[in-house]
């Protein structure tokens, strides 16, 4: 199967003026502007097969959003190329445009003072969609999203969440192939994310659908991705699923031990971290992991032990820190 | 194009049912237009008859079925301004429009064509009225009555397309404000919004001749009031169609050219 997004060698510089806080520094910056070279994206390369789910992961500031912006033709690479679905976005083909979405965080695409039904008439109009097509996308976005009530309100009368799913089902109402979400379930309450969550689950399984999302909620990255890039400085540092993600860059496992030993028995095995009534929680390395907990059952009186991975957020971060 | 037009249809109604959600707005919108005219009418008139009844050819009865006609004008007249398009691409509203499969163009063109049907819808009790009011002289027939109708859309296109090309400008500098407020302080006085082109000294209308201001607001206006010729009228008209499709020509290159630069600099 050819990859239905290919990425290679791609690069995005902006040159961005600089100069000093003060009066004769802006004065000196009229005649003398100085620029600094921003390198916002630095020779980014991957490929994603149709159907996957891929985390796009990295700090503010990584490139993520400027990668996902080229991705959709709204910026001109500087250098290197890409393509999705065969085309080259940034030639904003209307047959690719038809084809794609980007949801950012902040949307605005719902006409404020009508119902909501009024934006998605509108929209099938401008993206082409059959009646029957129509009626049908509809019909599954409002039961996905549970959006039956809202379409009839005015915009104006939404609350935030509610105006978010919608704007969410507008960006998919033309049943796009492929999905670029950066930060989809941002400023959203629990209940909401874990909607939009399920929901762009359910969305790649129904059709299939290729998805590149951005995230600070690991939830939703643990929730729906195989598969993580990871970027930051403008150049992938990881490639590849999230078990080996952690795998590589996790080097300990705590161990949770509901036993009669003291505090001072446990610190014997591994850094403890949290001691409450018989419940000691200690930092073990990866590699000592079978030979402490062999030691542990053999030397002391064990209930339960349990073995954990580290959050992923934990993970990550340390890989943001490298 | 079955398929585009479509499209417009669509786009103008859903505008319209925009529009139609301000009612009160509207009104005191419509209203506020027609005080600017009213005193340029009261002082005209009041010069024209201390003329001993006209200025400049014009009588009283010409000059309030001038200002009469300026309020409809003026309304057909409004266009999406570069400060609203450097708003947009300044504070990136401009983003989304540019992933849809439709050119933003036609998305500002067609609500601003619902915003003259629903302003027109208002302005006729306003036109009613001020007809009561000041008993203007409208003395050309359904030719004359004709030929305003095409130079009023016109009237309209030309300045759209031209204020639009002019807010392309937006995409090498958000900071152009000054040239703007010339633009429009240069319109306002060659256009015939002040004063009709008539009352202005010789070289002021060989000026405004050549310039494009006249075409997209005096020049229905002058049709109306029966201040043209026959060979004169479709003289203007060819001149509006000249200047829309330059108009045209300046968008379509300051798009191609600005749009790069959009997306270079970040979208």
């Amino acid at each position: 199967m050819s990859p239905i997004i290919h990425v290679e060698q791609l690069r995005k510089y902006y040159d961005v003026p600089i100069r000093d806080a003060g009066f004769v520094q802006a004065v000196k910056s009229l005649v003398n502007r100085q620029y600094n070279t921003v390198k916002a994206v630095d020779g980014v390369s991957f490929d994603i097969e149709p159907g996957e789910v891929i985390g796009f992961l990295g700090p503010n500031g990584a490139g993520k959003t400027t990668t996902l912006k080229m991705l959709s033709g709204l910026l001109h690479p500087t250098s290197g190329s890409c393509t999705v679905l065969g085309y080259t976005p940034f030639e904003r083909d209307y047959a690719y445009l038809r084809q794609m979405t980007l949801v950012m965080g902040q949307r605005n695409n719902l006409l404020w003072d009508l119902p909501a039904g009024d934006t998605f008439e509108l929209a099938r109009t401008i993206y082409s969609v059959a009646d029957t097509d129509y009626q049908r996308n509809k019909d599954a976005l409002v039961e996905l999203l549970g959006l039956g009530p809202l379409m009839s309100k005015p915009v104006r009368n939404l609350s935030l969440g509610e105006r978010m799913k919608t704007e969410f089902a507008l960006s998919l109402m033309h049943k796009p192939q492929v999905l670029f979400l950066d930060e989809p379930t941002i400023g959203l309450d629990i209940t909401a994310q874990k909607h939009i969550r399920q929901f762009i689950g359910e969305y790649n399984q129904r059709y299939g659908a290729t998805v590149l999302l951005t995230s600070h909620y690991m939830a939703d990255v643990e929730a729906l991705c195989k598969r993580i890039v990871m970027i930051n400085h403008g150049v992938v540092v990881f490639d590849g699923a999230l078990a080996e993600l952690v795998n590589r860059y996790a080097p300990s496992r705590t161990m949770t031990v509901q036993t009669t030993a003291t505090r001072a028995e446990m610190a014997v095995y591994g850094v403890v971290t949290h001691d409450d009534d018989g419940t000691i929680t200690i930092k073990v390395a990866k590699a000592d992991v079978p030979r402490v907990t062999g030691a542990i059952l053999a030397a002391h009186e064990v209930t339960d032990i349990s073995i954990n991975e580290p959050p992923i957020e934990d993970v990550i971060a340390q890989v943001y820190g490298r | 194009m079955r398929q585009f037009w479509e499209i417009y249809r669509k786009l103008i109604l859903t505008s319209t049912l925009e529009m139609l959600q301000y009612r009160l707005g509207n009104l005191f919108w419509l209203l506020g237009m027609v005080f600017e005219p009213m005193i340029y009418l009261v002082m005209w008139s009041a010069l024209a008859t201390e003329k001993g009844g006209s200025i400049a050819g014009y009588t009283a009865g010409n000059l309030a079925a001038y200002y009469i006609a300026w309020t409809l004008v003026r309304q057909w007249n409004i266009a999406l301004t570069p400060y609203g398009f450097e708003q947009r691409v300044r504070e990136g509203g401009l983003t989304p429009l540019l992933l849809r499969p439709l050119h933003p163009f036609h998305y500002d063109l067609t609500s601003f064509i619902a915003m003259r049907f629903v302003g027109t819808l208002y302005w006729i009790p306003i036109g009613g009225a001020l007809w009561w009011l000041f008993t203007p002289a409208f003395p050309g027939g359904w030719v004359t009555v004709g030929i305003f109708c095409v130079s009023l859309v016109l009237s309209f296109l030309m300045r759209f397309v031209l204020v639009y090309a002019l807010g392309m400008v937006s995409f090498w500098t958000t900071r152009v404000s000054a040239i703007f407020n010339l633009y429009f302080a240069v319109e306002t006085i060659l256009s015939g919004r002040l004063v009709p082109q008539a009352l202005l000294p010789e070289w002021a209308q060989q000026i405004a001749n050549v310039l494009p201001f006249r075409w997209s607001f005096g020049f229905p206006i002058e049709v109306i009031i029966g201040k043209l010729t026959l060979p004169e009228m479709v003289l203007g008209l060819g001149i509006q169609l000249g200047w829309l499709a330059l108009a045209t020509v300046l968008f379509v290159v300051g798009w191609n050219a600005g749009i790069k630069r959009y997306s270079a600099v970040g979208a």
